[in-house]
């Protein structure tokens, strides 16, 4: 017969839907992919080492720019960690300034993997769709803290300053508006069969695969386990709003786009509630002054629950206002690890398919 | 202090008539960080596999044992599968180079239990020339995080599947996040890509028609200035004979 | 004798420039038509800034291909790269050979002009062989590009046109039926004749017609063949400045034909609605405007051009709506359904023509 020849392929580092500068080595059958290698690192910034020789305050910026989809979590899950070592207590109206920030940027991060994602599938409108919403949280972020991407916005202790006058009524304004607009979205997609066709049954992973290879977040509730550290470790102020955790068990894409979406949903229901509850006087910051005085030698983990997944910090202290060591445990390298097992076997669409489906940030990756 | 509205009875002395109290013994109040959490799992390990960790330490709610890495993938095993501590999930591994220590690099675990609500924090200490098991085969998630230590700090893991650089170029000298990695880095030691070899053919200089130099003199005239060449000897571009055959997980 | 010859041949050339320039023209049309579509369906405003309203963006664009560098890859086979996107654009344009624009003529210094350049009695069947001429140049400017993603775009591509070709060329055998003419002119003029347009009696044929068109042409959502967000740009990967320039308007022209033939086959070409129902008349907006011989012809070229311009948006409209079939999904769909559905088709017109023959 004849003799055919499996062939290499580089995907990326410059490939339009891989979502920055990720590379995939495949190796493939036709199309169908053999094997893949994913190569990571291109944005590596050196982050962890930079911020040894930091104060503590000092490193907040940098945390923006490590996924800087959702740099609010980032602020938070950073923040959250010096609070935690150093046994800083935050003031509940400040608790709620930052529970409604992350997740209002939590719907931006997940407009953007569905603006990304439905692009990489081939659905062009739903990502300017998406966009024009972003743009408005945006706006409302830029109104807060003057920033748009890299929002540097909470301080130790709290957050710097109070929501600016007419600020709320806007927010509700355009959750209002966004609870429309979802429904759009889901009326262009949801029931749309080439999206079914192109979704259902690719980059299947179950949960138990999940949790070996360290999968957390919307991967990881898709698989029909309902993990969310705002339920299960309840930090700030979660444990005093009503939500749920949308848990869908179809283990593929498009399980993982239902519970996506489904969260854009209880992110509105969480902002409304904290926009109804928010103390309207009270302190903003925690502590006064800048010195921070952790316990020599202690280490602390403290991890959030990003958009992507668990999103962690773990500080080693040692009696300076410097962390000696300062890892960020982030959830787009951990979940980069279930690319190569999910496009094992599918074709070179499949595979865009899934680097959208697991909502990688590079940045967030490599540090 | 809490303050109390209603007034004291007409009868009773005003409060600074009152003798002062005895002057207590200075006691400083226990530090709520430290305070001891329950978690099954250093009782389920003394009980099951004596003396192969240490006392749980506790600090702000979270609980730290520290194993010798002889027993690191037993007791890793057992915190898997057992039922009581079940740690399905390892959140995050990472290493930190302690210098002046006997053995440098300390190493954690962090585990995370979802059916329990547990988290537990597994440390254990490893010198520059000595090595840890992987545990890829409890958690296969270990893979990348241990690619990463090994990255950055050059903690070797047995029995990692593929255990090469992950953040850093493969052609990096250097493990960036030990204590003694120079801030300015090293000289430079990038391989050099020579276009001509890789693809056997002659290019003809024409960087002189711009710049009235040519290209070897341009590079004579920095020399000084951009890195050394004379120390970054031409290696051929590495030819990755094991592209795809064994990849991760 | 020779004076008639000579003119004959005039005549011709100057139909031949008149439709080369009129298709060629309305590429840049349709390109600002698709970005502004898509940007108004997008909630956006499109191009604005050249020209009036950006009327003049796919000209800038246009020029600026043409003045580009034409960068051909170290390790491709040069001929051939050079070759394929003429072969590409040439069947395109002379597709258009056989399409009719209208139904009247023109006298000019007493020689009849057609609407067409000429009238093949196997029209429908020129189109059809031309147009799939145009795929080879997809698959050798893949294979000469002698680079990956070009090769896998170009394989995608031959697969593709292999299995939509058949279901397309069957759709439009009901049609044929009907009319009892492969000529395009006798088709309207069947149409015109059973005072209905195909597209009554042979609803499923056209629908068939118009994905394995949509297929055919490349266009979303069967692009795979240059899949964006797969294959980076597929087949035209390693290809600039006018080069690509000449895959980008065959792809329009493509497009063009395949809404044509549509027209022709279906939708009765430069008929208006209901041709037989007299009181629409008023329909042919032209003949009341236009003095003699104008005013029939002038209303032909508006109903050709407004029947063509719905296919066309029909086009942006699923570009904009649909996310991207998978190529296996493509093949399923093409093999699996289009051609059981477009021979089924085929029988059932038979079967009602049997029968129509015998009660009429």
């Amino acid at each position: 017969m004849f003799r055919t020849q499996e062939m290499e392929i580089n995907m990326g580092p410059q490939h339009p839907s891989t979502h920055g500068v990720l590379r995939l080595k495949l190796r493939l059958d036709g199309e169908r992919v053999v094997d893949s290698w994913p190569v990571i690192g291109y944005l590596h910034r050196g982050i962890e080492k930079l911020s040894e020789s930091k104060e503590f305050i000092k490193i907040t910026p940098f945390t923006d720019r490590m996924d800087y989809v959702c740099a609010m979590s980032g602020n938070l899950a950073y923040l959250g960690a010096v609070e935690k070592l150093c046994g800083i207590k935050v003031p509940e109206k400040a608790a709620y300034i930052r529970v409604i920030m992350v997740e209002l940027n939590r719907i931006a991060s997940h407009l953007l993997w569905l603006g990304t994602h439905a692009l990489d599938i081939g659905a062009m409108s739903i990502f300017l769709y998406g966009f024009r919403e972003r743009e408005m949280i945006l706006d409302l972020f830029e109104a807060y803290c003057g920033a748009r991407l890299t929002y540097n916005a909470f301080r130790i202790s709290g957050v710097p300053a109070d929501l600016p006058p007419g600020w709320k009524e806007e927010c509700t304004g355009f959750l209002k508006l966004f609870r429309q607009r979802h429904r759009e979205y889901e009326q262009i997609l949801t029931a749309n069969r080439i999206w079914l066709k192109r979704t259902k049954d690719v980059g299947y992973m179950d949960a138990e695969h999940c949790l070996a290879l360290s999968v957390t977040g919307p991967v990881l509730r898709a698989a029909g386990v309902a993990r969310d550290l705002r339920k299960d470790e309840p930090y700030a102020i979660y444990d005093q709003l009503d939500f749920d955790i949308p848990v869908d068990d179809g283990c593929d894409t498009y399980a993982r786009y239902i519970v996506r979406m489904a969260e854009m949903l209880q992110s509105v229901h969480m902002v409304e509630q904290c926009l109804e509850k928010m103390p309207s006087e009270g302190p903003l910051m925690g502590m006064k002054g800048r010195r921070m005085k952790p316990r020599k030698d202690e280490e602390i983990y403290f991890a959030i629950e990003g958009p992507r997944g668990e999103q962690g910090v773990y500080l080693i202290s040692d009696g300076t206002d410097r962390p000696y060591r300062c890892k960020f445990r982030n959830s787009s390298f951990a979940n980069l690890q279930a690319l190569a097992p999910m496009v094992q076997g599918g074709l070179v669409a499949d595979v865009v398919a899934i680097i959208g489906t697991l909502d990688i940030v590079l940045g967030d990756s490599d540090r | 202090m809490p303050t109390d509205d209603t007034k004291p009875p007409a009868g009773t002395p005003p409060p600074r008539e009152t003798p002062p109290p005895a002057p207590k013994p200075p006691v400083k109040p226990p530090d709520p960080l430290l305070a001891v959490v329950s978690c099954p799992a250093p009782d389920r390990l003394r009980e099951v596999l004596p003396g192969r960790v240490s006392e749980p330490h506790f600090f702000a709610g979270e609980v730290t044992l520290t194993v010798a890495p002889d027993h690191l993938l037993e007791v890793c095993q057992f915190l898997r599968h057992d039922p009581a501590c079940s740690f399905e999930l390892l959140a995050d591994l990472t290493g930190t180079d302690f210098p002046d220590e006997e053995k440098r690099f300390r190493v954690v675990y962090h585990l995370a239990s979802l059916r329990n609500g547990q988290r537990l924090r597994l440390r254990t200490q490893v010198g520059q020339e000595e090595s840890l098991p992987s545990v890829t085969p409890v958690w296969p998630g270990a893979n990348w995080f241990e690619r990463e230590a090994f990255d950055l700090l050059g903690i070797q893991f047995d029995g990692h599947p593929r255990l090469v650089r992950i953040l850093m170029p493969d052609d990096w000298v250097g493990h960036p996040l030990r204590k003694d990695y120079p801030l300015p880095g090293y000289p430079e030691h990038h391989l050099r890509y020579r276009t001509a070899d890789i693809t056997r053919r002659s290019y003809v200089d024409i960087s002189w028609k711009a710049t009235g130099e040519r290209a070897a003199d341009i590079v004579k005239k920095y020399k000084g200035n951009v890195g050394a060449p004379e120390s970054a000897p031409h290696v051929p571009m590495p030819v990755d004979d094991t592209n795809g055959q064994e990849t991760g997980s | 004798m020779e004076t008639q010859m000579f003119i004959t041949i005039l005549i011709s050339v100057v139909q031949i420039s008149i439709v080369l320039s009129l298709v060629a023209l309305s590429v840049p049309l349709l390109i600002l038509m698709e970005r502004k579509v898509i940007g108004f369906m997008q909630s956006r405003i499109g191009p604005k800034r050249v020209g009036p309203s950006g009327m003049l963006q796919t000209i800038a664009d246009g020029l600026k291909l043409l003045l580009k560098e034409d960068i051909i890859p170290d390790r491709a086979d040069k001929w051939v790269f050079r070759l394929a996107p003429m072969i590409v654009l040439v069947p395109a344009f002379v597709a258009f050979a056989v399409v009719p624009f209208s139904g009247t003529g023109l006298n000019v210094f007493g020689q009849r002009i057609t609407p067409w350049v000429t009238d093949l009695n196997i029209g429908i069947l020129f189109i059809i062989a031309i147009s799939s001429v145009g795929v080879f140049g997809i698959i050798l400017g893949g294979w000469a590009s002698n680079s990956k993603y070009p090769l896998l775009g170009a394989l995608r591509s031959a697969a593709q046109m292999v299995s939509y070709e058949v279901p397309l060329g069957l759709a439009l055998v009901g049609g044929l039926m009907w009319a009892g003419t492969a000529s395009m002119v006798g088709i309207v003029e069947a149409q015109r004749e059973a005072h209905l347009w195909f597209f009554i009696p042979q609803v499923v044929g056209t629908v068939i017609y118009f994905m394995a068109g949509v297929a055919e042409t490349n266009r979303a959502p069967f692009d795979l063949a240059e899949a964006e967000t797969e294959l980076v740009s597929g087949f035209h990967t390693e290809y600039s400045g006018m080069r690509f320039g000449l895959y980008f308007i065959a792809e329009y022209a493509n497009m063009l034909i395949v809404a044509a033939v549509a027209t022709t086959m279906f939708f009765g070409g430069w008929l208006r609605p209901f041709p037989n129902v007299s009181w629409l008349a008023f329909l042919d907006i032209f003949n009341f405007i236009l003095p003699g011989q104008w005013g029939p012809f002038m209303s032909g070229l508006m109903w050709v051009i407004i029947k063509v311009s719905c296919f066309i948006f029909l086009y942006y409209w699923i570009r904009a709506t649909f996310p991207r079939y998978r190529y296996d999904q493509l093949m399923s769909i093409g093999w699996k359904w289009l051609l059981p559905l477009a021979l089924a088709n085929i029988m059932g017109t038979g079967a009602l023509l049997l029968w129509l023959g015998q009660t009429g």
